[in-house]
């Protein structure tokens, strides 16, 4: 996948921007807050509608501005597509495919995938697990767009019995069994993807991890259900296995007010030779553990699709020593990568050089 | 600001569902171009409507009498029941000339976010029937939203301990049309519903 060009207007700190990148790699070199990053996130918005820096859509408005717009065209194998978004400060967004509304948002996602190495990609490993379950379902996403369909049904789900829960009476029996029922329909399908990602995924990590690592540890998933008992297998048992853990719950439930079990409640946590990685792995070994991931993730889809997804580094080269650069590196053939950094030295790859500046409130890209 | 007369009826208009401010505007300058007997007859439409137009008492579509012209119509199927949110969507279901059986419209559908509960909808007035009508056999025919789906299955769960057969529309591919032009969502449910031949 290559992005042709990228224009930005009212975007953040950018008034105006015309982009035109190379279609290998490309160096986006300048000194802090210069507006780097924004470019990153526009290329992510442009498939994904949400920043990856994971900011309400107001944030995207440039301050003097009203309505951010971003467009960009995406060439793949199957053809290229020109996407444009406009994203007011107030009000509804406006999603464009080919000058058309996409029936759905969610078919941007097969124009566009980009896998995105952020300064703060430690948290994935260091902090709670929601952050770990966002990523599995935001790659169950990119390998199937219905996902991101059953992620949204199980949310609303979830939201509606916690609804029932908040009530000043408490619900009758058979409201609340329905709402179970709902949740576990959902949830079974939620579950099942996420199961796939770690599957497809395993073979990838481990390997990956010892390439970085030049360790035999084995680095792997390992997904703790409060409900599933990790039998079952397909939607049917699986969702009453959630009926049964809901029901359950209910005593609980009802005095938290909240649902505490299901897929929104699961830890994924990555084991490292049997260790947790959150305690027990050390710093260094922690950036392994995220370069492993994200690399498994960019492997998955380039297989899956037969084709490299765009590949965002924000400013990553300065936190990774030069033997993880390296493995790092050895991966961007074939795909059009965007790298930041405050200066051309931190990164230890050719490709076009494009300045980064700030003057007077306002971004500017110019060829280096 | 216009003339009070005439922003009168431009904000009357505008609390209608889908009329905004400029709709509103266009459809009271045309109003004001017709001739008065014609203004006299929508009024006196909109009026006659509101006044002779209630609820069947028995499955609580619109209807101009007691019963509507449904449930007084003796040729229905007894025993049949089809359950629906919105009076709007008997039409729908009558336009099949598939179903001979009678209706029963809850007002809505579940969403505790909204705050409506079995409580809000007419499930009460529902169960009421099952008894007194010997009902054997309801179908639910909700939108097919979280909602919509969730009223079905509560339904069920009141249903069928009474022994009452319950089922719910199918969803699959529209009749006549492109299978590229399904939805993957609407294709899924579609291929799960597949029919063996």
């Amino acid at each position: 996948m290559r992005l042709l060009w990228l224009q930005l207007s009212d975007f953040r700190s950018y008034s105006e921007l015309h982009f035109q990148p190379d279609s290998a790699v490309n160096l986006l070199i300048g000194p802090n807050g210069s507006g780097k990053t924004a470019v990153l996130e526009a290329i992510g918005y442009l498939g994904y509608l949400r920043s990856f820096r994971g900011v309400p859509d107001e944030a995207l408005v440039s301050l003097d501005g009203e309505v951010a717009i971003l467009r960009g065209e995406v060439e793949a194998s199957a053809g290229s597509h020109v996407i444009g978004i406009s994203v007011p400060r107030m009000g509804r967004r406006k999603v464009e495919a080919d000058g058309k509304r996409p029936r759905r948002n969610r078919e941007l996602r097969r124009y566009v995938r980009a896998v995105t190495f952020l300064p703060d990609d430690l948290n994935i490993v260091k902090t709670g697990a929601s952050v770990r379950r966002t990523l599995l379902d935001d790659v169950a996403g990119d390998l199937h767009p219905t996902a991101i369909a059953d992620q949204s049904e199980y949310e609303k789900a979830v939201r509606q019995r916690n609804a029932l829960l908040k009530q000043e009476f408490t619900p009758n029996d058979q409201e609340l069994g329905t709402w179970d029922e709902k949740v576990a329909q959902a949830g079974a399908r939620v579950h099942l993807r996420r199961m796939e990602v770690i599957d497809l995924m395993a073979p990838l990590l481990s390997s990956i991890y010892r390439d970085l690592s030049a360790s035999d540890d084995e680095l792997e998933w390992s997904y703790e259900s409060k409900w599933a008992s990790g039998q079952a297998h397909d939607e049917q048992t699986l969702a009453a296995e959630l009926v049964t853990a809901l029901k359950q719950s209910r005593p609980i439930d009802l005095a938290r007010r909240i649902t505490t079990r299901g897929p929104h409640r699961d830890d994924p946590s990555l084991r490292l030779g049997n260790r947790d990685g959150r305690v027990h792995a050390s710093q260094g070994e922690q950036r392994s553990i995220v370069l492993a991931l994200r690399l498994a993730t960019f492997d998955l889809l380039r297989d899956t699709f037969s084709e490299a997804p765009i590949l965002l580094l924000d400013d990553v080269f300065s936190e990774l020593d030069v033997s993880r650069s390296v493995a790092l590196l050895e991966r961007l053939p074939g795909a059009q990568v965007f790298i930041t950094a405050a200066r051309r030295e931190d990164v230890p790859v050719g490709g076009r050089m494009w300045d980064v500046t700030m003057d007077g409130g306002q971004s500017r890209v110019t060829a280096g | 600001m216009f003339e009070p007369p005439i922003q009168r009826l431009v904000d009357e208009l505008a609390r209608l569902p889908g009329v905004g401010q400029k709709s509103a505007q266009r459809l009271a300058f045309h109003l004001l171009n017709i001739d008065e007997p014609d203004a006299r007859r929508l009024a006196d439409a909109i009026i006659e409507m509101r006044v002779q137009v209630r609820l069947c008492q028995r499955c609580f579509n619109v209807s101009a009498s007691d019963l509507c012209m449904i449930c007084s119509d003796s040729r229905r199927e007894p025993g049949l029941v089809c359950v629906v949110e919105r009076a709007q969507d008997i039409v729908v279901v009558e336009r099949t000339q598939e179903y001979r059986g009678s209706y029963h419209v809850l007002g809505g559908s579940i969403s505790p976010i909204a705050g409506i509960g079995p409580e809000q909808l007419r499930f009460r007035e529902l169960m009421a029937r099952i008894e007194s009508e010997d009902i054997t056999e309801a179908i639910a025919a909700t939108n097919p939203t979280i909602e919509g789906d969730a009223t079905a299955l509560y339904l069920a769960r009141l249903l069928k301990p009474l022994g009452v057969k319950v089922s719910k529309l199918a969803s699959g591919l529209p009749v006549g049309g492109d299978l590229d032009y399904a939805d993957e969502i609407t294709l899924g449910r579609a291929l799960i519903g597949r029919q063996q031949l």
